[in-house]
C-alpha cells in the first residue's frame, strides 16, 4: 500500500451496529443487505471518488454470521466486480483473525 | 432420556393434558432440556393442553434443570433457584416481526461471558446463532418461509470450564427440505447413505438448497469452526434419522427420527 495514499476509515461496530444480523433485511434487523445498501456502497463509491483506499474495521461487535459477511461484501463484488472491491477495500479483523480473510474469499468467489 | 422419547413426544396428538414424569431421569444435559422445553410448549400451544411434570428424584439433575433457564417457561411449584447457569430464549412471534434477531443472540452470549474470560471468545459463536436462526427461517417451515420457531440456549459448566450453546427448531429437518429432498431422491438413486449426506453437506460439498452459489454458509461454517478456525468444540447434530458428532467423524442413523434440527457445541472457558 502507498503510504502517501489516502484512506478512508469506517468501523462496523461504531457506524452500524454491534450486533449484527443475518443476510437479508427480510430475515432480520441490521443484516448484511442493509448494512451494503446504507452503508458499504456509499463508503465505497466515496473512497473510490477520491481515489483512496476504503479501511473496515470489522471489530468491536459480537460477531458476525457469515451470511452478513457475505452480503456486505460478495454483495459489494457481485455490483462492482471482484478486482475493483479488493483493490480499493482494506479489512481488518483483529479480535477474528480468519474473518477479514473469509471477507476476501466471499469477494473472489462472488458469482 | 432416549431419542425415543423425544421422538414419541413429538408425535404426541391427543386432546388431553399432558404430564411429563421426569422422576427417574438421573443425569440430563443442557441440549436435552432446551429440547424438552421446545417440545413440550409446542405441544401446549398447537393442542391447547395443560402442560406439567414433575423433577427427578435426583438432586443433581432438578438442579441442572432448574438452574438452566427452564423454569422461565414453565411454573414452578419450588423456590426460585440462586444465580442461574444458563439462559434459553427463543422466537417470539409477537416481538419479532423478523426471524433472525441479533439482540436474542446477544442476550445469550452476554450471559455466558458474565464469567468465563468474556465476549472475544464467543464471537463465532454468536454468529452461528444467528446463521441457525437464518436457516429455520429459510429452510425449516412446513408451510410458508418464516413459519417455523427455534429456540437457544447457553448453559455454563463450571466442572468443564465451557459455554454450551444449543439450537433447536422443530421444522421439517435437513433431510425433508423440498429442495434437499429432491437431491435426495437422486442420493437415494444410487444408494446414498444419509450419514454420509449430512456429512458432505458440512464439508460444502452439497450445493445450497437455494441453487445461488453464493449461499449456503450456515452449516458449512458451524463445521470450519470445528475443524478449522476451532473456536468452537464437540459440534453435534441431530436433524431427522440422523447424528452426528463432528468431533469424533461419527455420523450415524437413529432407529428412531427427531423432526426438525438440533445442534450442539461447545466454547472453552478463556484465561480469566
Amino acid at each position: 500500500m502507498d503510504p502517501a495514499e489516502e484512506t478512508i476509515s469506517h468501523s462496523i461496530a461504531q457506524d452500524f451496529t454491534r450486533t449484527p444480523g443475518p443476510r437479508f433485511r427480510s430475515e432480520g434487523k441490521f443484516s448484511g443487505e442493509e448494512f451494503r445498501q446504507e452503508f458499504l456502497e456509499k463508503w465505497f463509491a466515496e473512497a473510490r471518488q477520491q481515489g483512496a483506499k476504503l479501511f473496515i474495521d470489522l471489530d468491536g461487535g459480537y460477531g458476525y454470521a457469515p451470511s452478513f459477511i457475505e452480503e456486505a461484501f460478495g454483495g459489494l463484488a457481485r455490483i462492482h466486480g471482484s478486482d475493483a472491491v479488493l483493490k480499493t477495500l482494506l479489512l481488518k479483523s483483529d479480535e477474528e483473525p480468519y474473518l477479514a480473510e473469509r471477507a476476501r474469499e466471499y469477494i473472489r468467489r462472488c458469482r | 432420556m432416549s431419542i425415543k422419547f423425544y421422538h414419541d413426544l413429538q408425535r404426541f396428538n391427543k386432546q388431553r393434558d399432558v404430564f411429563v414424569d421426569l422422576a427417574n431421569v438421573n443425569k440430563i444435559t443442557p441440549d436435552a432440556i432446551a429440547l424438552l422445553l421446545s417440545i413440550v410448549i409446542r405441544i401446549g400451544r398447537v393442542q391447547g393442553v395443560q402442560i406439567s411434570g414433575n423433577y427427578p428424584n435426583a438432586s443433581s439433575a432438578t438442579e441442572t434443570i432448574r438452574e438452566s433457564g427452564f423454569d422461565q417457561y414453565l411454573k414452578s411449584s419450588l423456590p426460585t433457584t440462586g444465580a442461574p447457569r444458563g439462559a434459553i430464549v427463543k422466537r417470539d412471534f409477537l416481538v419479532d416481526a423478523k426471524r433472525a434477531e441479533g439482540y436474542q443472540a446477544q442476550r445469550l452470549i452476554d450471559f455466558a461471558a458474565k464469567d468465563g474470560g468474556g465476549l472475544l471468545r464467543l464471537k463465532a459463536a454468536y454468529g452461528h446463532l444467528l446463521e441457525c436462526m437464518a436457516n429455520t427461517h429459510e429452510h425449516a417451515g412446513r408451510g410458508s418461509i418464516g413459519s417455523e420457531s427455534w429456540w437457544a440456549s447457553v448453559f455454563k459448566d463450571p466442572e468443564r470450564q465451557c459455554d454450551c450453546f444449543t439450537f433447536i427448531d422443530m421444522g421439517v429437518g435437513v433431510f425433508e427440505s423440498i429442495e434437499l429432498n429432491l437431491r435426495l431422491k437422486l442420493l437415494n438413486l444410487v444408494g446414498a447413505f444419509r450419514p454420509n449426506i449430512l456429512r458432505d453437506l458440512l464439508e460444502g460439498r452439497i450445493p445450497s438448497s437455494t441453487k445461488v452459489a453464493y449461499r449456503g454458509r450456515g452449516l458449512p461454517s458451524i463445521y470450519d469452526s470445528v475443524v478449522k478456525s476451532k473456536t468452537i468444540s464437540r459440534l453435534m447434530i441431530i436433524t431427522n434419522d440422523v447424528y452426528a458428532d463432528v468431533q469424533g467423524s461419527r455420523f450415524v442413523q437413529l432407529p428412531h427420527s427427531l423432526e426438525g434440527l438440533l445442534l450442539y457445541w461447545e466454547v472453552p472457558y478463556g484465561p480469566s
